[in-house]
């Protein structure tokens, strides 16, 4: 691979990185040629030109926090493109409650700039402090506040998307309510890059609830985790997240037993009532309540339970399903080598039927390749027949080759398969394609 | 006229029902158009399926003919979506009225696309639930019209538009084939298909099956009407009340000539007829904390110029405050034989000025413009007063459409903010959308629809 030639295009010192430290930017162990900082669309567009000329893979990134996500393995990749240096925020509207930025910007840098106007991005996904919002938006990353405020794709409201054949798109605008053609937008979040590198966003913005508070409880077995999860979520109240944490998360000291935690985001005169209401529908006293910072900075600590996992699964079903689902785990069990004491740990956004499973210390015997793929595709398959999904976020390579990010798309395949060949022709994108296909999609007009 | 031929029309009873292929010239008179009555055309035939089988059974016939569909709701559209060509047949979704499923546990409900916007709450208020989006026209309108045109409401303010609330679909390709996008809890790769097909106007497929997320019922409602001597100062009591903070679930402006037609009809809602401005602010949720937030609401109107703030004491009072407010368009019939409803959006803080542009819009093409629209989000309605059967008047309504579109791109808004492109305003698309992005649209749609079989003429223009 020639890296002159992206050097032409990035003149500036440090804009195209070629020698690098073993475990920087690392894709299983192994490395891209280059990766490369481009500081503008003009630079992103040419490279994506290059590439294109030159067949080279690309994968596009932020600060590189989960580059081996879901990829597929079966593929090396010869560029990484970043754009953690297109991180300015452009324009902030306090009045239309919108800000418009370059995709580089981290959460944590924007959220600092809205706390002056009262305004925060409602918005709590794995890694938030150095996520940034490009890779936030591709990955659909959410995290308990999902369940109030919705995903990445509900506070999208404008995009600026480079096509992997180089073509610059100017999706939605900045209003809240747009529906000028086909809503494109929709598709950029949740799809890993696979159709674009997002170059600048314009996101819709929330005033700053006036109280934050989290009430802790603690299951036991006459109100087990999601038994009382679901008895809050039919509080007559809008809640904005409710969480069940395993044994091991969200407290320090770790806790032994399994948590629900409530965030209630609300005016100052409002949150008291909403707290008795919960009170009044689950009938039992609050282990912990926790105000303002402390409620802030509990769930930021939730932000950060997986960096040190080896398998990162996220499950999906019906919300009412959740408790199966966490009864299922039991059979996972036995891939955790027994180092800390807690084995599998989950955390589940209980109304948004999502549920991430952790595996933080997973068992690496001779078998554990065997038994690990077994266990997994085991899950999967139960899960898909009870109507819920099953994507493996992060994990070893071997074992991400051998159970794949995601299970069958089964009759949607040919329109995934339409949407990649529409925005990347040339397949320079596919470092995390999804599985692979049963036909060779429609014959188009 | 084409008409429809006889063995085709025979196969199609045989799905559906001899009842329901509809082909005389008297039947079709009622799908000439949709709630955009400026555009007529009679389609080749309307067919009214049951089940989603049924749908599939057709669209395979259908397009094994070479003859396009255009879905149909209840026609209320009013961009011109569901105007079908002589050479085309409407499905209307008219028999397609079922709520399959209501389930509160997971706060969701599974409808067939003819329901009812308002029948959907209606059977869940027992449940303690609702479905959000609330177009004006929801006592009418479909879900499945909801659907493909993204349909917004005034809660939308703060609940958001139909795509938030749609969690999967089953839909019917062109060519018959059945699809299941999504599901609440059902992630099977990554991408949106659901938030594609959301408001894609009938040309990507048809829905057969919609999953909505419903929402408990807020505790308590509170409802304010605001009177105002000019319309620039309501415009800022909105940009007032949401600088600070707050976040209604509506903000209303209605001006001076809609009250005085809302007032002279049946809908009255007891506004005053001498002001030129009234703002209805609602606020929804926890009891303790409205009567903060209304009072904030109060003082920030007052500080803007309102004459007069009521506050509805009850649900029946709350009712008729919004009834002149939903019923706007219905009382312009009295002042009008036809009514152009435009639909626009701009950045909340940019309502002044282009409220005046447009007024001064009307004056040069000396037509009547009435303004009635969500202000919290800046979806502005324009309504055009004119009579159809004056060809000048008619060309006059077009040009002053269209230097408002203008206008409001200029301000960074956009063409549309909850009606639909349609067969309307497809002309206007390049003023928002490149020609790269129309491209990418059109190449978009053939993936779902290879023939492009599925509502033709619809959203994009011809030449792309």
């Amino acid at each position: 691979m020639d890296t002159n030639l992206l050097k032409q295009i990035l003149p500036v010192e440090g804009q195209v990185l070629e020698n690098f430290g073993e475990t920087d930017w690392s894709l299983f162990g192994r490395q891209a040629h280059a990766v490369v900082f481009p500081h503008s669309e003009e630079e992103v567009t040419s490279i994506l030109s290059v590439a294109n000329e030159n067949n080279w893979n690309c994968m596009p990134a932020g600060n590189g926090t989960w580059l081996e996500g879901c990829m597929n393995t079966d593929r090396d990749v010869n560029l990484v493109l970043s754009i953690s240096k297109m991180n300015n925020i452009l324009v902030h509207e306090p009045d239309n409650l919108f800000v418009e930025l370059e995709a580089g910007v981290t959460l944590e840098q924007l959220q600092a700039t809205l706390r002056s106007s009262k305004q925060w991005l409602p918005l709590d996904p794995p890694g938030a402090n150095s996520s940034t919002m490009g890779a936030i938006v591709a990955t659909s990353s959410c995290g308990a506040l999902q369940t109030g405020f919705g995903k990445p794709r509900d506070h999208v409201l404008g995009a600026t998307l480079i096509t992997g054949d180089g073509k610059t798109l100017e999706l939605g605008g900045k209003t809240v309510k747009n529906v000028a053609g086909f809503d494109l937008l929709k598709l950029l979040s949740g799809s890993w890059g696979r159709f674009g590198v997002i170059t600048k966003l314009v996101m819709r913005l929330h005033p700053l609830p006036e109280a934050d508070r989290t009430l802790l409880f603690s299951s036991n077995q006459q109100h087990p985790g999601p038994r009382l999860a679901h008895d809050i979520m039919h509080t007559p109240a809008m809640l904005q997240s409710i969480s069940i944490l395993s044994p091991g998360l969200g407290e320090e000291p770790e806790s032994k037993d399994t948590r629900v935690a409530v965030r209630i985001l609300e005016s100052e005169a409002a949150v008291d009532q909403v707290e008795a209401l919960i009170l009044e529908q689950v009938k039992i006293s609050p282990l912990k309540k926790m105000d303002g910072l402390e409620s802030k900075k509990f769930f930021e600590r939730l932000h950060n339970v997986d960096e040190n996992s080896d398998v990162v699964i996220r499950v999906t079903s019906l919300p009412s399903e959740v408790g199966i689902l966490i009864d299922q785990l039991e059979d996972l069990q036995h891939l955790v080598a027994e180092k800390d004491g807690f084995g599998i740990k989950f955390l589940a956004h209980s109304e948004s039927g999502v549920l991430i499973v952790l595996i933080d210390n997973l068992k690496r015997d001779e078998n554990w390749l065997i038994q690990s793929t077994k266990a997994l595709l085991k899950l999967r398959t139960s899960v898909e027949n009870h109507g819920g999904g099953l994507t493996l976020l992060h994990a070893p390579e071997d074992l991400i080759r051998a159970v794949k990010p995601w299970g069958s798309l089964s009759e949607v395949e040919t329109l995934f398969s339409g949407l990649e060949k529409v925005f990347d022709p040339t397949g320079i994108l596919s470092q995390r394609e999804l599985p692979k296909r049963k036909t060779e999609g429609r014959q188009c007009l | 006229m084409e008409s429809l031929p006889k063995n085709l029309a025979r196969d199609l009873k045989d799905i559906v029902g001899s009842n329901w292929v509809l082909s005389d010239r008297d039947r079709l008179l009622a799908y000439e158009s949709d709630g955009l009555t400026a555009y007529r055309s009679k389609p080749l035939a309307v067919v009214l399926p049951e089940t989603t089988d049924q749908v599939s059974r057709v669209f395979k016939l259908l397009s094994r003919n070479n003859i396009k569909v255009v879905p149909r709701g209840a026609g209320t559209g009013l961009s011109g979506g569901a105007l079908a060509d002589p050479t085309a047949v409407i499905i209307g979704t008219s028999k397609m009225n079922t709520i399959i499923k209501l389930d509160p546990d997971n706060r969701r409900a599974v409808v067939q696309p003819g329901v009812i916007n308002a029948h959907v709450s209606e059977a869940a208020a027992p449940l303690g639930l609702y479905y959000a989006p609330d177009p004006s026209s929801q006592s009418a309108c479909t879900i499945g019209g909801n659907v493909a045109e993204n349909s917004g409401g005034p809660h939308c303010l703060k609940y958001g538009v139909t795509s938030r609330y749609v969690t999967g679909l089953t839909i019917v390709t062109y060519e018959g084939e059945i699809l299941r996008l999504g599901g609440l809890g059902r992630e099977r790769g990554s991408y949106d298909l659901v938030g594609v097909f959301v408001g894609s106007e009938g040309c990507f497929g048809m829905a057969t099956e919609v999953e909505v997320k419903l929402l408990p019922k807020p505790e308590s409602v509170r409802t304010l009407l605001a009177i105002f001597d000019r319309i620039e100062d309501a415009g800022k009591a909105v940009t007032s009340i949401m600088a600070r903070g707050l976040l209604p679930a509506a903000l209303e402006i209605i001006d001076g000539a809609t009250i005085r037609a809302v007032e002279a009809s049946v809908f009255a809602g007891g506004y005053p007829v001498d002001a030129n401005a009234a703002l209805v602010v609602e606020f929804d949720g926890i009891e303790k904390g409205l009567g903060a937030d209304v009072q904030k609401a109060i003082s920030d109107c007052k500080k803007a110029g309102a004459t007069e703030v009521r506050s509805a004491a009850t649900s029946e009072e709350r009712q008729k405050l919004w009834q002149g407010r939903k019923k706007a368009f219905g009382a312009m019939g009295r002042i009008a034989t036809d009514l152009l409803v435009q639909d626009a959006t701009v950045p909340r803080s940019r309502l002044p000025e282009v409220l005046m542009k447009i007024s001064e819009i009307g004056e040069r093409y000396d037509l009547n413009i009435a303004n009635v629209f969500h202000a919290g989000d800046g979806n502005l309605h324009p309504n055009i007063l004119f009579d159809r059967s004056d060809s000048q008047e008619l060309q006059k309504v077009e040009l002053a459409s269209t230097e408002i579109m203008k206008v409001c791109v200029a301000a960074g808004g956009t063409i549309t903010g909850e009606h639909g492109v349609g067969h309307d305003k497809k002309s206007y698309m390049p003023l928002v959308c490149g020609v790269d992005e129309m491209k990418t649209m059109k190449k978009v749609k053939t993936v779902f629809d290879p023939y492009h079989g599925m509502n033709p003429g619809k959203v994009l223009p011809t030449d792309i």
